[in-house]
């Protein structure tokens, strides 16, 4: 005796709802695999079939893209860190202090956010020409920096709130001085939930792309404007398809490690924005 | 009042010993004499120091060369005389105002699909935390890419000559000489739909898994259908979120620049475009600078509207 | 047709349920008559929010039939089957004012904009909540969510309304308003009702019949006073907080019942008995109720024995003795018998202390199955 049948007719909704989304999430991933694929026929020249399948066009990668990926990885990394040297004093005084123009500050550094990369980048480009930034490490790593400020503090910012003051409070009526305190008991507390938001702003200033188009040069070439240069002037090149297959390995790799550390799901709902 | 903030009122210095971390030390050093408010005053600012380095980051490269961009945009590049002429002049060339018109169709289009093609999706990847957890690198991977790379593969799948789907539909019998209109406006709106769809769906997602799956089960009880209880609760309380990506991927699409390029760089379409060759291959950067200023207004605008209907309309939740 | 309809009879057949190997229900059959409010009653976890929700038609997928009017309903999709459910955290759109969530089921129902206003108001009367009706869910208390959500439920004149833990989301001090709010509710309207809970005494103040559930499966249905004074098993008699309870041999002396309690010489004698209880000679439990327990000094031994003649006799000390009013309650280790409760008047124990040794006598006991 079996009730409850009520969904025992075939489900068409749910059927044809299941093999939308099926079908969409097949293609958004379709062109990514496309480029896998090609990265390793030599290019586009047979993407159709399964055979010549070679390491040509990854052994054709020149050493000026390795040259380029490593200044990226340089950029990124000296930008991350240099954010949250930044981001961790602004973030305590502005969580501890309690203070008035807190709401005014956090605006401020959403300013980059809010106007337009482009806008941004012609901007900074202005204002690096006549500083002898422009084309430089040094204006890459600054704008990087610029840019990322906004999501360090609010992360920052959220951490310390979950840091109850009592702990920095105790620190100090055993002697320390309020920066030490903060040294010695804070910032190990906070180090984990750093670490995840350095990494996030790390992948985000790896993979960051229209605004260096204006401040990048021939001196200072990250590796996503010396694929978007080459594309434009030489057409699709095999090296630059590999190059790019490469990358893809790099953003599945961060993928892992961040589903990894802190789960898919922050992941599918996080809110963090990129442009470009 | 409650207790804790008349205990302040009537003890200023329980004011300035909650906010003064180190009041033990300072206490037995300084004369109960120095009044609260001088301390608190003091105690800002020793906070205030610390937000410094950010704010002058924030000023130095973000407040200071957009006030440049404005100024020169209020200067003749030659003459250095202040003129209006170069807002004047791009809001009055129909070629400008037509480009200008094409970007918001385009980036209203890309928006108004997207967020139609990804609700479903979000909402499916939102209640099966299985398939969610499964198939979330096909909405993260991309995000993690430089947009350039999303750029190559649009480009292996739509290229005249040597693009996989030219090639199959000339395989397949249905076309006969490859089709360059993928390369032009369409192939952008596939380029900018793709990051569209993949913002849209990575936000939407968040968006339902704050909705309470539970209020629809509600809704069913009442004797709504399962598609009525969707439409009727779970779509209305993902509003505000919904409005929020719509924003962000409209902004991003008006001042997309390297997709059009990459594409399709001999017909501008996009207004980015334009400012990039009047900036570079037209050496006319004020020019370039007053029209970046426009885009940005109307991005601003549009992201500004948003919040003013978040504001209005998202308290309800 | 004020408040609601005569709703129907409501049978449940050998309803069962499992996700994927686990059993959370098993062969759960009862009724429920017109107007009545049946509770189920059971620790967490024991499966009476599954049985709610699969007559609701949340949970698809369940065996047994369930009827309203001899009509099968189980076949339906919940948003068909004409059933209210309240949820325990009570589900209020939030984007909806309390009017547009009370005329809710009444828009899907494609009722008139008129009537739909005319019973909105009829509920929000009913539930005292008049003039709140353009507030929105955040904007009121939790007992008047409480009661938004129920009238939410009543609104479209269900055939049977389902109460999941009402009162678990309040505080303790408002649960007891808002207990009586609902019972009163329930009994003005006639509503036909299931109420799930936890809590014995909300099951025993507001029900007219109980389902006492436990692992997935039905303990005792019962009325409420049936449930207290003759729970049908082991797990029944302390679920519901009938302290002493003692595990024995069932004795059969004629036509009088008795149980030898393990430790302890002569049976003790039994008045009642459940009817799962085996012939004479195997395992029983005992639940003796404390007013059953009497106590006096040491040497007052005889006015006992001529006050409660037939009563049994054994000794004890007083561990414990407190004042509760009109009566006190004393805890007494009992030879060979362990720790037991005992409940009398004020004025019988007076003189009596920590300490003291006492004779102890029960006068009577209920017999029922153990449970492991």
């Amino acid at each position: 005796m079996t009730g409850g049948g009520f969904r025992a007719g075939i489900p068409v909704g749910r059927l044809a709802l299941m093999a939308y989304v099926l079908l969409m999430l097949a293609l958004l991933a379709f062109p990514i695999g496309l480029l896998v694929v090609a990265s390793f026929q030599g290019g586009m020249k047979s993407t159709s079939g399964l055979d010549g399948w070679s390491l040509s066009a990854y052994a054709a990668v020149p050493p000026d893209y390795w040259g380029a990926l490593w200044f990226t990885v340089e950029c990124a990394f000296l930008a991350t860190a240099l954010v949250f040297v930044v981001a961790i004093p602004a973030a305590w005084g502005l969580v501890r202090g309690n203070l008035r123009e807190r709401r005014f500050v956090s605006a401020l550094v959403l300013l980059p956010d809010s106007v337009p990369s482009i806008t941004l980048g012609i901007a900074l480009l202005a204002l690096f020409v006549p500083l002898g930034l422009s084309n430089s490490f040094a204006g890459i790593v600054v704008a990087l920096t610029v840019t990322s400020l906004s999501l360090a503090l609010r992360f920052t910012e959220a951490l310390l709130e979950g840091v109850p003051e009592e702990l920095e409070q105790a620190a100090v009526t055993m002697g320390a001085s309020r920066v030490t305190a903060v040294v010695t008991v804070v910032l190990p507390l906070l180090a984990p939930g750093l670490a995840i938001a350095a990494l996030f702003i790390f992948v985000q200033n790896l993979v960051a792309f229209e605004l260096l188009l204006f401040i990048a040069g021939p001196r200072a070439t990250p590796i996503s404007v010396r694929l978007f240069t080459d594309i434009v002037d030489r057409g699709v090149l095999p090296q630059a398809i590999a190059m790019s297959a490469i990358l893809v390995y790099i953003g599945i790799a961060f993928h892992t490690l961040v589903a990894m550390t802190v789960g898919a799901r922050y992941l599918a709902g996080s809110t963090m924005s990129r442009k470009g | 009042m409650d207790e804790p903030s008349e205990i302040e009122t009537v003890d200023g210095r329980a004011i300035a010993g909650r906010n003064h971390r180190s009041g033990i030390a300072v206490a037995s050093q300084e004369p109960v004499l120095q009044p609260a408010d001088a301390r608190r005053w003091r105690d800002r600012h020793f906070y205030r120091a610390f937000t410094l380095p950010a704010v002058s980051v924030a000023v130095g490269t973000t407040v200071l060369p957009l006030a440049l961009l404005l100024f020169w945009s209020l200067v003749d590049q030659r003459s250095g005389e202040p003129t209006l002429r170069y807002y004047v002049q791009s809001l009055a060339s129909p070629y400008f105002a037509r480009t200008l018109l094409t970007t918001i169709v385009m980036a209203a289009g890309v928006t108004a699909v997207s967020i139609v093609l990804a609700l479903p999706v979000a909402y499916v990847l939102a209640r099966h935390t299985l398939l969610r957890s499964v198939l979330v690198p096909v909405i993260s991977v991309p995000r993690m890419l430089p947009f350039v790379v999303i750029g190559y593969a649009i480009v292996l799948l739509l290229a005249p000559y040597t693009g996989v789907m030219n090639k199959s539909l000339i395989a397949a019998g249905i076309l006969s000489e490859p089709v360059f209109i993928l390369f032009g406006w369409p192939g952008q709106a596939i380029a900018f739909g793709y990051a569209g769809v993949v913002i849209a769906i990575a936000i939407l997602t968040g968006v339902f898994m704050t909705v309470d799956p539970q209020l629809e089960d509600a809704a069913v009880t009442l004797g709504a259908g399962r598609l009525k209880a969707v439409l009727t609760v779970s779509m209305p309380l993902a509003a505000p979120g919904t409005v929020a990506a719509a924003a962000l991927i409209f902004s991003t699409v008006v001042t997309s620049y390297a997709i059009p390029v990459m594409l399709n760089s001999r017909t501008p379409y996009m207004v980015s475009v334009l400012i990039y060759n009047n900036l570079y291959s037209l050496q006319e950067r004020h020019l370039a600078y007053a029209q970046a200023i426009i885009v940005t207004a109307l991005a601003v605008s549009v992201t500004t509207a948003a919040q003013f209907f978040l504001s209005r309309f998202g308290s309800r939740r | 047709m004020l408040y609601g309809r005569l709703g129907q009879k409501v049978q449940v057949r050998h309803l069962s349920k499992s996700f994927g190997k686990v059993s959370a229900l098993q062969d759960l059959s009862f009724d429920v008559e017109p107007g009545e409010l049946v509770a189920f009653l059971g620790p967490s976890g024991c499966g009476k929010t599954t049985a709610l929700k699969t007559i609701a038609g949340l949970l698809p997928g369940h065996g047994g039939e369930i009827s309203f009017g001899g009509e099968r309903i189980d076949h339906l999709p919940p948003n068909r089957r004409n059933i209210g459910l309240v949820f325990q955290n009570y589900s209020l759109f939030p984007h909806m004012t309390v009017n547009e969530n009370i005329g809710y089921g009444l828009r899907m129902r494609r009722w008139s904009a008129e009537r739909r206003m005319a019973r909105v108001r009829e509920m929000l009367a009913l539930a005292r909540l008049e003039g709140l009706g353009e507030r929105k869910p955040e904007q009121l208390s939790g007992g008047q969510q409480q009661r938004v959500a129920l009238v939410r439920a009543m609104a479209f004149m269900p055939d049977l309304l389902l109460l999941d833990e009402p009162l678990s989301n309040l505080d303790a001090g408002l649960r007891e308003d808002v207990r009586t709010d609902m019972r009163n509710i329930q009994r003005r309207t006639r509503q036909t009702t299931i109420l799930v809970t936890h809590d014995q005494e909300e099951a025993l103040v507001m029900s007219d019949r109980i389902v006492l559930m436990n692992q997935g499966r039905v303990e005792q249905i019962d009325s409420p006073e049936q449930l207290y004074s003759m729970p049908a098993t082991e797990f029944a008699a302390r679920f519901i907080g009938r302290g002493n309870i003692f595990h024995g041999a069932y004795l059969r002396d004629g036509d009088k019942d008795a149980v030898r309690i393990e430790g302890l010489d002569t049976p003790l004698p039994a008045s009642t008995r459940a009817p799962a209880v085996g012939p004479s000679g195997s395992p029983v439990a005992a639940c003796i109720q404390p007013e059953q327990i009497v106590v006096r000094a040491r040497n007052d031994i005889e006015t006992l024995k001529a006050h409660w003649p037939g009563a049994f006799i054994t000794t004890g000390k007083i561990v414990d003795i407190a004042f509760h009013g009109g009566s006190s309650v004393l805890h007494l280790d009992v030879e060979r018998a362990g720790l037991i409760k005992c409940r009398r008047p004020v004025a019988e124990v007076q003189g009596l202390c920590f300490g003291d040794r006492v004779v102890v006598g029960i006068l009577d006991c209920h017999l029922m199955p153990r449970s492991e």
